[in-house]
């Protein structure tokens, strides 16, 4: 009997349907950030050109990725870089490095006050050569991220928490990280936007170098400067560089680039 | 076999009553806005301010269009030969301009809140 109630409360909510249901919902547009995830679901593709001047090496990255919404606010990527590292000893050697599935889910969504809330999941697949310094990490990244548009300002935050499930390292890395992009729209071609980084490193292995125990439980913090540019409707070119404020820092800064074209 | 009766009474009452609230809610106003030829018609919309409505978007043309209003930042795509029922927020008075992003040279409009 008491399932029975249940079950019917349960349809009775199911059933119930606003009037506004059979109505579709614009969109609502916001700005592209370069290191930040967008809680917009996205039907796109995406190419990024990426160089880093790290501790001890110079890495370019040129990925590809693909965004696909399979339903209204659930979406899948995948992304599979190329990397080119340029070590200040040693050979320079180039190959695949990680590839990254994604999969995020919009839980809010609000066109009155524009504002977007989703949260969803990055895990890495170790594809890239570990002995070849390109990756080989396996990891997972679960993330909430939120938009709003604050009169003329867009803004972007998310935090997220990485687990390092593989490796010879233990304990394995985590790592905790959190961002907020600001934008102003100037036009519709031309966005200027400023980020801030920050990352902490939670968990990891005890180590001899210097690089890595100074940024382990030490917070990295960096900002990225940068802009979005629309050359034609349905494309963004958006750049910027990363640039650590903090004597805690993993590289030195990033040169960041990618081409979004919506399809 | 109760619990089949008593799920199945569950789901007829949840019909009916769907039903009931879809029709005793407020049908918000709709307007209809056509694009042919890469053009709005009407070009200019009127509507009450601080209430909702629904655009009512007809797509003559073959081409995919995307409507947008920047100041709003919102868009939505609409395929050719396609009508859309766009639900509309509440738009605070003022003027609000409209394009389609693909075609914005010739289609474009705007919206009067008052």
């Amino acid at each position: 009997m008491r399932f029975a109630a249940a079950g019917l409360a349960l349809l009775v909510c199911c059933g119930a349907v606003p009037a506004y249901a059979q109505y579709a919902e614009p969109d609502i547009r916001f700005f592209y950030p370069l290191v930040t995830r967008r809680p917009v679901i996205e039907r796109e593709l995406e190419f990024s050109l990426n160089h880093t001047k790290g501790l001890d090496a110079h890495e370019t990255e040129a990925a590809l990725a693909i965004e696909w919404p399979i339903l209204p606010r659930l979406q899948f990527e995948v992304e599979v870089p190329f990397t080119v590292l340029d070590p200040d000893e040693g050979k320079v050697v180039a190959g695949f490095g990680d590839i990254e599935l994604q999969a995020k889910f919009q839980v809010f969504k609000s066109v009155q006050y524009r504002a977007l809330v989703a949260f969803g999941l990055e895990y890495k697949l170790p594809s890239g050569s570990r002995a070849r310094d390109l990756g080989g990490e396996h990891a997972i990244e679960p993330f909430l991220t939120a938009a709003i548009a604050l009169g003329p300002f867009d803004l972007i935050g998310e935090v997220a928490y990485e687990w390092v499930l593989n490796g010879e390292e233990h304990p394995h890395e985590q790592e905790f990280t959190a961002r907020l992009a600001v934008a102003y729209p100037a036009s519709r071609w031309f966005t200027p936007l400023l980020e801030l980084v920050t990352v902490t490193q939670t968990r990891g292995p005890a180590s001899d170098e210097a690089e890595q125990e100074s940024v382990r439980h030490k917070v990295q913090v960096s900002l990225v400067p940068g802009f979005n540019i629309r050359p034609r409707p349905g494309w963004t070119l958006r750049a910027g560089v990363e640039v650590p404020v903090t004597t805690a820092k993993s590289f030195d800064y990033r040169v960041l680039s990618a081409l979004v074209i919506e399809f | 076999m109760r619990h089949i009766v008593w799920l199945l009474s569950g789901a007829i009452l949840s019909l009916a009553l769907s039903a009931m609230i879809t029709f005793a809610a407020d049908t918000p106003p709709e307007l209809a806005l056509v694009l042919d030829q890469h053009r709005f018609s009407p070009e200019e919309l009127r509507v009450k301010a601080n209430a909702p409505f629904v655009l009512v978007i007809t797509n003559k043309d073959k081409d995919e269009a995307e409507f947008e209003i920047d100041s709003l930042r919102i868009e939505k795509v609409i395929p050719g030969g396609k009508t859309l029922q766009l639900k509309m927020p509440a738009l605070k008075p003022g003027t609000y301009q409209f394009i389609d992003d693909f075609h914005e040279k010739t289609a474009k409009g705007r919206i009067v809140a008052e």
